[in-house]
């Protein structure tokens, strides 16, 4: 009994800390959803007459193409190129804690800085990469943040660029994990790599991959430094997505209501997928 | 026997630092420390100002010089917090729904309007300083002066002239004299040669705020207007498919990069040496000079062309308001007060390399518009001189319109074709009812 009172009275501060920053936070923004809050203005409650505006508001579905494109991409783009770096990793014996260490980098450097880096590597008038493209005769160089499909291109590649490590090194946890015996199994039955990779390495990483997809599209469906850094949503909103939205719209435009409803608007969405992809992840545990 | 010597040594010492006297002691010393800087902060008040980073690197450390120097001689402490534009806004509008922040905030343009409720009137500060050095000019007054209430102090406004680079002009047998005639039929005829000759000009068609400085002259001096002082919608007329026409036919022969510009795109546009032409206060020649680069000596100011009904250059217009829940409300107004006086406004407009325009006629006749001839277009000015979505009431409507971008939005549909003229009108016009709707009387 006393063991279960400490318990709770150790859990408790943690649970205060939940309640006071998120859970407090999240239903206060369920509340200012359903209302026509303002900056510095009491609100009322208007039920989801926000949600009706923004589900005919032109600007909003093409942030909703734009979200659903830029996390598809970017978590696609992640998976492939950070499970082939898991592989290669796997391989490399020596120099392999300082590879491992300096393939973190991108991830561990703070993202405005690095996008800030990539802004002027991408600047319409001082572009490295563009002068990189004249000096070779490749042209007069690329419209990286002035023309939508390429600003868009842009954006996701720095998002692959920042995510991918993580995607690597998480892999690679799961890669070394597998045991070895299975490999020899199957290569005894006569598995070459294709069957191996396909009936061995990728039931078994599974769980891992489940985790790790289900993260990257959370983070991936709410990022916001890359695209206020880099593109501030434009050129024509071709690159916002529904955090940058709602950050213009609720405070620069003083519109709390409408920004609350604009970052809830993929909650139920993100909630459904949470639970198949971690039902995914059960049915490879249950296979491991 | 020893090892009981030694216990019995131990224990006297440590019984020096028993656990209640640790205590004691770290209870003591945080309590005095506590009191001390309590009592300090209780005897020098703190006045905080959250302003932009101003473009003319030179003003910024001047304003906190003399901020320090106010702050010593009331033996205050004061603050000055620089932001870029585009984060001033949030930044605002959190310190009003938190009711929490700074003592003194820059009301850029409509931001008076926008927060008049949380502000408090200035009308003692304001109207002593037009009897003293006024009277305030037109575009203070509109913005400031709201329900017959000084919600804020007009502080300077800078506005966005024609920058041009003198040699590429002269390359297509312009003067500068020239180029000051010039309206906007004339300034589309050159832009092809000047395109041709690898120097494009830059009306800058792109989702910023520049965006307003370079597109509101075109549909103002066509008669298009998007809001009327009433608060109504008019922004679908043949006027304005007039301006969206030009902006359309100029396109071309423009750099497409400035699609993802932002504000210092035209900057450093100029700066590079590519552009021969664009919208911009003088900060772009003032930097150039500020450097030492050679490019600086080539850079000049000339008037914004003029169309049917006139010639207008957009201004945008940097006041100080104080929140209603400041606590050092004497202190900030003496402070705002202290800025004003003649003395030290002469040491800011010095420090700004003039790009600094008062609302003050007697600010007005500085001198350093006459002595630096690079300026003697920028002050007095030769053409109307507006806010961005004048003559739009000054409500919260307003600054909102401009913080979403809308007119410049409009423009770069059209030039981009990813709307016709008339689809473009329709969605400006959407966006400013839905945003007007709730401020109609």
């Amino acid at each position: 009994m006393r063991d279960q009172r400490t318990g709770y009275l150790m859990v408790a501060p943690a649970l205060i800390a939940l309640a006071v920053l998120i859970a407090y936070p999240f239903l206060l923004s369920i509340y200012f959803s359903l209302s026509d809050k303002r900056v510095g203005l009491p609100g009322h409650f208007i039920g989801l007459e926000n949600f009706e505006a923004l589900s005919q508001d032109s600007v909003f579905q093409q942030t909703l193409f734009n979200t659903g494109l830029y996390t598809v991409v970017s978590v696609a783009c992640k998976l492939v190129l950070g499970l082939t770096l898991a592989l290669l990793l796997e391989k490399v014996v020596r120099g392999q804690r300082l590879l491992r260490g300096i393939i973190l980098l991108p991830w561990v450097i703070p993202a405005s800085l690095s996008t800030l880096a990539w802004r002027w590597m991408f600047d319409p008038s001082y572009s490295v990469l563009n002068w990189c493209l004249r000096v070779v005769g490749l042209g007069p160089g690329v419209p990286w943040l002035s023309d939508p499909w390429w600003a868009r291109a842009t954006v996701i590649s720095v998002n692959v660029w920042r995510g991918l490590p993580f995607f690597a090194i998480c892999l690679l946890a799961g890669l070394v994990s597998i045991p070895k015996e299975f490999y020899e199994a199957a290569r005894v039955d006569g598995a070459g790599p294709r069957a191996r990779f396909w009936y061995v390495t990728l039931p078994l990483l599974r769980p891992i991959l489940g985790i790790v997809l289900l993260y990257s599209v959370i983070m991936t469906v709410s990022d916001f430094i890359i695209v206020h850094v880099l593109t501030r949503g434009g050129p024509l909103q071709s690159t916002h997505l529904f955090a940058t939205l709602a950050y213009r719209i609720g405070l620069a435009g003083t519109r709390l209501g409408m920004g609350a409803a604009i970052t809830l608007f993929l909650f139920p969405v993100l909630v459904v997928g949470a639970y198949v992809l971690l039902r995914i992840v059960r049915r490879g545990e249950e296979f491991a | 026997m020893e090892l009981q010597a030694l216990q019995r040594e131990w224990r006297s010492i440590s019984g020096l630092w028993s656990r209640r006297r640790f205590l004691q002691a770290i209870g003591a010393a945080g309590s005095s420390t506590f009191l001390a800087r309590g009592t300090a902060w209780a005897q020098a008040p703190e006045v905080t100002l959250l302003t932009w980073s101003h473009f003319v690197p030179t003003y910024n450390p001047e304003l906190q010089k003399l901020v320090a120097e106010w702050a010593s001689s009331r033996k205050a402490n004061a603050r000055v917090d620089f932001l870029s534009l585009p984060d001033l806004m949030p930044k605002l509008a959190g310190e009003a729904e938190a009711k929490r922040g700074h003592d003194i905030i820059l009301g850029y343009n409509f931001v008076p309007a926008l927060y008049k409720e949380n502000l408090l009137d200035l009308d003692d500060v304001a109207e002593d300083l037009g009897k003293r050095y006024g009277p305030w000019s037109e575009i203070g007054k509109y913005l400031c002066n709201l329900d017959g209430h000084w919600k804020a102090v007009p502080w300077y406004h800078q506005s966005l002239i024609a920058n041009i680079n003198v040699d590429y002009w002269k390359a297509i047998g312009m003067s500068v004299e020239d180029v000051q005639k010039l309206n906007w039929d004339g300034l589309l005829q050159k832009a092809k040669d000047l395109q041709k000759s690898g120097h494009p000009v830059a009306l800058v068609t792109a989702e910023t705020f520049d965006g307003f400085g370079s597109l509101c002259p075109v549909l103002w001096s066509m008669g298009g207007k998007a809001v009327d002082p009433k608060g109504n919608v008019v922004i679908k007329s043949s006027e304005t498919k007039a301006a969206l026409e030009y902006a359309k036919e100029l396109f071309p022969y423009m750099t497409r990069d400035m699609l993802g510009w932002d504000d210092s795109g035209n900057n450093k546009y100029m700066l590079s040496g590519v552009g021969s032409w664009t919208p911009n206060p003088p900060s772009i020649w003032l930097v150039s000079r500020l450097q030492k680069l050679p490019i600086a000596d080539k850079f000049d100011h000339v008037p914004m062309p003029s169309g049917p009904q006139g010639a207008y250059r957009v201004g945008d217009s940097n006041s100080l308001a104080i929140w209603k829940f400041s606590r050092n409300i004497d202190l900030a107004k003496d402070l705002i007060k202290f800025l004003m006086d003649k003395p030290n406004y002469d040491r800011q407009i010095a420090a700004a390399g003039g790009y600094n325009q008062s609302s003050l006629r007697q600010f007005q006749s500085n001198p350093i518009w006459k002595t630096e001839r690079q300026l003697r277009y920028y002050e007095p000015p030769v053409e109307e001189i507006r806010a961005p979505m004048w003559p739009a009431p000054p409500n919260p409507g307003s600054q909102i319109a401009y913080n979403l971008l809308i007119v410049p939005l409009m423009f770069v549909k059209v030039v981009t074709n990813e709307m016709s003229i008339p689809d473009a009108m329709t969605w400006a016009e959407k966006q400013l009812q839905r945003i007007y709707a709730p401020y109609r009387s």
